[in-house]
C-alpha cells in the first residue's frame, strides 16, 4: 500500500548547474505549469533539497557553483534519482571546454536519466520524468 | 520576532526562490536587513571569450545562448552591430520581423515575471493563471520561428524566416486571446489584496538616484523615469508611435504595473506590426566571411532594460572582442539601495522585482574563477563572528 502511494508521490528538486543559458530552467518550470502539469505524474516541486527524492539537473555545472551544486544533492537522503536535461547538462554543448565551467553534471553527482534537446521540449521533458520514475521505482 | 544580535542571513546560492544559483548575504539587525553584500559568477561561463573563437555566423548562436528568456534581443543586437561594422542593412520587413518576435518574447517575459512573481508571494494561482496564458504566446512564436526558446531566426542582414501569410489568421486569434486573458490577469493582480500588502511601498528606489546609478528597463520606469532603447528608432517602432509607459510609485507595485501596461501595449504593437508588415525580402543577399577593422555597438531595449552590444572587429574571421551589457547587470546595483532597511521576509519580492537574469549577468563579469574556487566557502565564511573579507569578485554597498 505504501509503495503504491510512494509510486505517484514524488519530490522534485530543481537544481542548477549555472554553466548554461536559462532555457532549460524556463521549460522545466513550463513543463511543471498547467499545460503539461507535471503533477498528472505525482511529481512535485519541493523548496528544499533534504525532502527531494528527485534532483532535475540543468547546464553544466560552473566552478564557482560546484561546492554549492554537489552540496545540495549530498543533502538529499536516499533513495533518489537524477535527470540531466539539456545538452549542455548532457555534454556541455557550446560551453564545453570554456574556462568557466567545471564540467558537466554527471562529473559529479550520479545521473540516471538524459533529456536532450536546446531546451528540450516540455513533452521530452516529461517522458524523461516517465523514465526517472521508474528508475526511482527501483530504488525505492 | 527581535533578535538582540546582528546575524547574516544566506540568500542562495542554491535557493528555491531563484532558479539560478546567485548569493546574497544579508546582514540583519532586529528583522532589518542593514547591509548586502552581492557574489556574482555562479552563473559564469566565459561566453564572451567564446564568441572570438567562432566565425561571425557562429556567434550570432552563442549570443543567443547568452540567456534562455532574452536570447533574441542578444542575437537583434550583436547582428545590428554586424550589420553596421559591414555598412549594410536589413530589409524593412525583416525589421518589423524581429521586431515583432522582440515584443513577443517580451510579452512571455512579462507573463513569466508575473507569474514568478506571484509564486514569490504565495499567490500559486496566479502563477498557474501566467503561466497557462503563456503558452498561448509561446504557440504563436514556435509557428513564426519554429522554435520554443531559442528562436534562431535573427542572421546578419536579416531574418531566416518569413511569416508565412497562412498563419496570420491564427496569430490574430491567439493575439486576441493574449489581450483578453492578460487584461484579466492584469485586473487580478491589482485589485488583489495579497499582492498590493506584499507589493506596496516595499523596495523603494529614489528616482534621483535610480539615475545616479543608471538604472534601465522597468525598473527605471517604475521610478517615472522615461528610459526606453525603442524611443530611439531601431526596428519599427518609430513608425508604430511608440511611447514609453511609465509609473510614479517607485516601488515594487509600480514596476509591476509598468509591466502589466507594457504587456498589452505589447500585444497591441504586435497587432499593429502584423497589419502594417511591409512586403518585400527578409534577408540582404549577401554572404561574408571576414569584417573590415572597426567597432560598433547594437542597442536594444530587452524585456529587462537595454541591452548593449559592443563588437570590435580586426578584419579577421572572428570577431576581436564582443562585449555585452545586459540589464540586469546595471539593475544589480540598484538591489543594495532597495534592500537596506528593508523587512528579511521582503528580500526575496525586492529581488525578484527586478526581474533578475543571472545568466544574463554572471558572463559579463570579470571574476577570477581560479582564484574564487579555492576561497569561496560560503558556508564556512557565514560561521558567527567570521570576519568576512570584502575583496573583488562582489559588488558591496
Amino acid at each position: 500500500m505504501l509503495d503504491w502511494a510512494k509510486k505517484r508521490s514524488i519530490s522534485a528538486f530543481h537544481l542548477c548547474g549555472g554553466g548554461g543559458c536559462n532555457g532549460c530552467d524556463i521549460e522545466v518550470v513550463a513543463a511543471g505549469g498547467p499545460r503539461y502539469d507535471l503533477e498528472q505524474l505525482g511529481v512535485t516541486f519541493t523548496k528544499t533539497p533534504t525532502q527531494a527524492d528527485l534532483f532535475i539537473v540543468t547546464d553544466a555545472v560552473t566552478w564557482k557553483n560546484k561546492k554549492a551544486f554537489i552540496e545540495a544533492y549530498q543533502q538529499a537522503t536516499g533513495p533518489k534519482a537524477v535527470v540531466a536535461i539539456g545538452n549542455c547538462a548532457i555534454t556541455g554543448e557550446l560551453f564545453r571546454g570554456l574556462y568557466g565551467i567545471a564540467g558537466t553534471p554527471d562529473r559529479f553527482i550520479p545521473v540516471d536519466v538524459y533529456i536532450p534537446g536546446c531546451p528540450p521540449r516540455p513533452h521530452a521533458i516529461r517522458e524523461g520524468l516517465k523514465k526517472a520514475i521508474k528508475v526511482l521505482g527501483g530504488r525505492r | 520576532m527581535t533578535y538582540m544580535h546582528d546575524f547574516i542571513y544566506p540568500l542562495g546560492p542554491v535557493h528555491p526562490e531563484f532558479i539560478e544559483p546567485e548569493f546574497f548575504k544579508l546582514t540583519v539587525h532586529d528583522g532589518h536587513i542593514i547591509d548586502v553584500a552581492v557574489y556574482m559568477g555562479y552563473n559564469h561561463k566565459g561566453v564572451e571569450k567564446l564568441v572570438e573563437n567562432r566565425n561571425w555566423y557562429q556567434s550570432i548562436f552563442a549570443t543567443e545562448r547568452i540567456c534562455g528568456i532574452c536570447g533574441h534581443v542578444h542575437t537583434s543586437s550583436y547582428c545590428m552591430a554586424v550589420e553596421s561594422l559591414l555598412g549594410i542593412q536589413a530589409p524593412a520587413r525583416a525589421n518589423w520581423i524581429r521586431a515583432l518576435l522582440a515584443e513577443m518574447e517580451r510579452i512571455h517575459n512579462h507573463l513569466l515575471w508575473m507569474g514568478l512573481a506571484g509564486h514569490g508571494i504565495g499567490f500559486d494561482e496566479l502563477f498557474s493563471d501566467c503561466w497557462g496564458v503563456r503558452e498561448t504566446v509561446m504557440d504563436l512564436v514556435e509557428r513564426i520561428s519554429g522554435n520554443r526558446v531559442h528562436y534562431g531566426i535573427n542572421t546578419i542582414g536579416g531574418v531566416r524566416r518569413d511569416v508565412k501569410k497562412e498563419d496570420l489568421p491564427r496569430i490574430h486569434a491567439g493575439l486576441d486571446r493574449l489581450e483578453r486573458e492578460s487584461a484579466r490577469i492584469r485586473e487580478i493582480a491589482k485589485s488583489d489584496d495579497r499582492i498590493r500588502m506584499r507589493m506596496k511601498g516595499i523596495g523603494i528606489l529614489d528616482p534621483d538616484r535610480a539615475v545616479r546609478l543608471g538604472i534601465v528597463g522597468p525598473v527605471a520606469r517604475g521610478c517615472g523615469i522615461e528610459t526606453d532603447v525603442r524611443t530611439t528608432g531601431y526596428f519599427c517602432y518609430p513608425e508604430l508611435g511608440f511611447k514609453p509607459i511609465t509609473h510614479k510609485g517607485n516601488d515594487a507595485y509600480s514596476r509591476m504595473e509598468v509591466r502589466l501596461d507594457e504587456l498589452l501595449q505589447s500585444i497591441r504593437m504586435c497587432r499593429a506590426m502584423l497589419e502594417g508588415m511591409p512586403s518585400g525580402p527578409v534577408k540582404v543577399d549577401r554572404r561574408f566571411v571576414r569584417v573590415d577593422y572597426g567597432q560598433s555597438i547594437g542597442r536594444v531595449e530587452a524585456p529587462r532594460g537595454e541591452v548593449v552590444h559592443f563588437v570590435v572587429s580586426r578584419g579577421d574571421v572572428n570577431p576581436y572582442r564582443v562585449r555585452v551589457r545586459s540589464p540586469t547587470y546595471a539593475n544589480l546595483i540598484a538591489l543594495i539601495d532597495m534592500l537596506k532597511g528593508a523587512h528579511l521576509e521582503d528580500a526575496a519580492t525586492i529581488i525578484g522585482s527586478i526581474d533578475p537574469c543571472f545568466s544574463c549577468t554572471d558572463r559579463a563579469l570579470v571574476v577570477d574563477e581560479r582564484t574564487q574556487e579555492g576561497t569561496l566557502t560560503n558556508l564556512d565564511e557565514l560561521s558567527p563572528g567570521h570576519n568576512h573579507s570584502h575583496d573583488g569578485g562582489h559588488a558591496h554597498a
